[in-house]
């Protein structure tokens, strides 16, 4: 095999316990449970909107308009799914429902003429978990069946999401200079944005974000820096999914941003923030090593099989 | 194993190769334009609704709770999107005035005889201080389409 070959190979194929790809499925799918019944809500006030407004855009050109009953329906069947996604349970059934019922509830908001770019992810990583053996490990499914080992098959989702997040930050470098150029560092565009986005007109239904803001658009320089910073990282986010050392540097520098978005000018990337806090961290080792060291494991000793994974107490 | 996965990954990176490509929404693709246009200007531009009272006094709906769960962005962005469309434009605010009369009993608001879309021209500044929400100025104020009940 050739280099190239090798590379691509250990890329999407390198062995990988499956508790790594088990951390992601309970903590994408304990925060979607969490956060989509508490904070999002139910789309359900889509469905009163008049049809006039109906716009669907890509896959929902072939999805009908939403209706009160299927979405009253749909939404505890979505949790459900997530719940049972959560924790183990028909893990394979529930996260192919929670993938199916979510592409739709989960987009349906921005079918009508203003869509929202805050969760694409968040369908695409329900969409890869569909397809990846993630109740293998750490899970009520897991219980039943032979400990597993290392494998292949449980780093190539990894590494998807890890794609698609990388996306995001290049698509919207790349866009910039698609629309712009790099006039828009050297441009007063960045300290428009913030003016507008801290104008009661705009967007008011934004949270006051207090106003310090607008104290650097009036500096000057340091939103000319945060243009240049923003256009390079997100041209450069690229290197996270290729170099462990270049993911030290940008996945902090992605939170920061995703925090600063919101604090400036007012989007909340909620779910794109967990899953860079998710994916890029090996969390299933930081999990083994907390319980291994819990004072109480002489008695009770969480004992992770590095190849079964099984969650064994004795 | 390497089939599945494979085809995974194909429609993950060709779907938003393209939606790059074509920079256009291929939900759930998108290049991602978010903040991507440049400005010049320091103003910027609203589509607003007005409702006019049955004794002719026109009222801003500055809210989006007469249309939930529209937020008064959306509102102005559906509006500026029908803009180029004039009979698109004015089937859009013949809904909005049906829905507005039609939710009158749960949002409150005042009974109206028409409804009007304007294009407003706010002025932004540097000085701008979101900590004494204050109000960007109208520059300018042009009527773009007008729905009797």
């Amino acid at each position: 095999m050739s280099g190239l070959g090798t590379a691509w190979e250990s890329f999407w194929f390198d062995k990988e316990d499956p508790s790594a790809l088990a951390v992601v499925r309970i903590a994408f799918y304990g925060f979607l449970l969490l956060t989509s019944w508490k904070y999002w809500g139910t789309p359900r006030p889509w469905a009163e909107v008049p049809a006039e407004f109906w716009d669907p855009i890509g896959l929902f050109a072939f999805l009908p308009r939403p209706n009160a009953v299927w979405i009253d329906a749909l939404w505890p069947v979505w949790h459900i799914a997530l719940g049972f996604a959560c924790v183990g349970l028909f893990t394979r059934a529930a996260t192919i429902v929670s993938f199916l019922v979510g592409l739709y509830l989960v987009g349906v908001s921005g079918m009508f003429g203003v869509l929202s770019h805050t969760n694409h992810v968040e369908i695409i990583t329900l969409g890869v978990l569909a397809a990846a053996p993630c109740g293998d490990a750490w899970s009520i499914d897991s219980l039943r069946k032979s400990a597993r080992n290392p494998s292949g098959e449980y780093r190539w989702p990894i590494q998807t999401i890890r794609v698609a997040i990388m996306f995001v930050y290049s698509s919207a470098g790349i866009a910039k200079l698609v629309d712009s150029g790099f006039r828009w560092i050297s441009s007063e565009t960045l300290a428009i944005y913030i003016a507008r986005g801290n104008s009661y007109y705009y967007e008011y239904h934004y949270p006051p974000k207090g106003g310090w803001a607008m104290d650097l658009v009036r500096a000057g320089w340091p939103v000319q820096v945060m243009a240049a910073s923003t256009l390079a990282f997100e041209l450069l986010f690229p290197l996270a999914v290729l170099s462990k050392r270049a993911r030290i540097l940008l996945v902090p520098t992605a939170v920061t941003m995703n925090v600063c978005a919101y604090y400036f000018m007012g989007p909340m990337f909620v779910q794109l923030t967990f899953l860079n806090l998710l994916i890029w961290v090996p969390w299933h080792r930081v999990a083994e090593a907390t319980l291994a060291a819990l004072p109480w494991r002489g008695k009770m000793m969480a004992e992770v099989t590095r190849g079964g994974e099984v969650l064994k107490l004795r | 194993m390497r089939g599945k996965a494979y085809c995974v990954i194909a429609i993950v990176v060709l779907g938003q190769l393209t939606a790059i490509a074509l920079q256009r929404e291929l939900w759930p693709f998108s290049h991602y334009p978010m903040y991507s246009g440049l400005q010049a200007d320091w103003t910027f531009e609203s589509q607003r609704l007005y409702g006019v009272l049955e004794g002719g006094e026109e009222i801003p709906l500055e809210t989006g709770s007469y249309f939930q769960p529209y937020e008064a962005y959306d509102i102005s962005e559906v509006l500026a999107k029908a803009t180029p469309d004039r009979e698109k434009l004015d089937r859009e605010l013949h809904s909005f005035l049906s829905w507005y009369q039609h939710g009158e009993a749960v949002h409150g608001g005042p009974k109206l005889r028409s409804l009007r879309a304007y294009r407003v021209l706010y002025l932004l500044s540097k000085e701008l201080n979101p900590r004494k929400r204050l109000r960007s100025p109208v520059l300018s104020r042009t009527l773009i389409a007008d729905t009797e009940r």
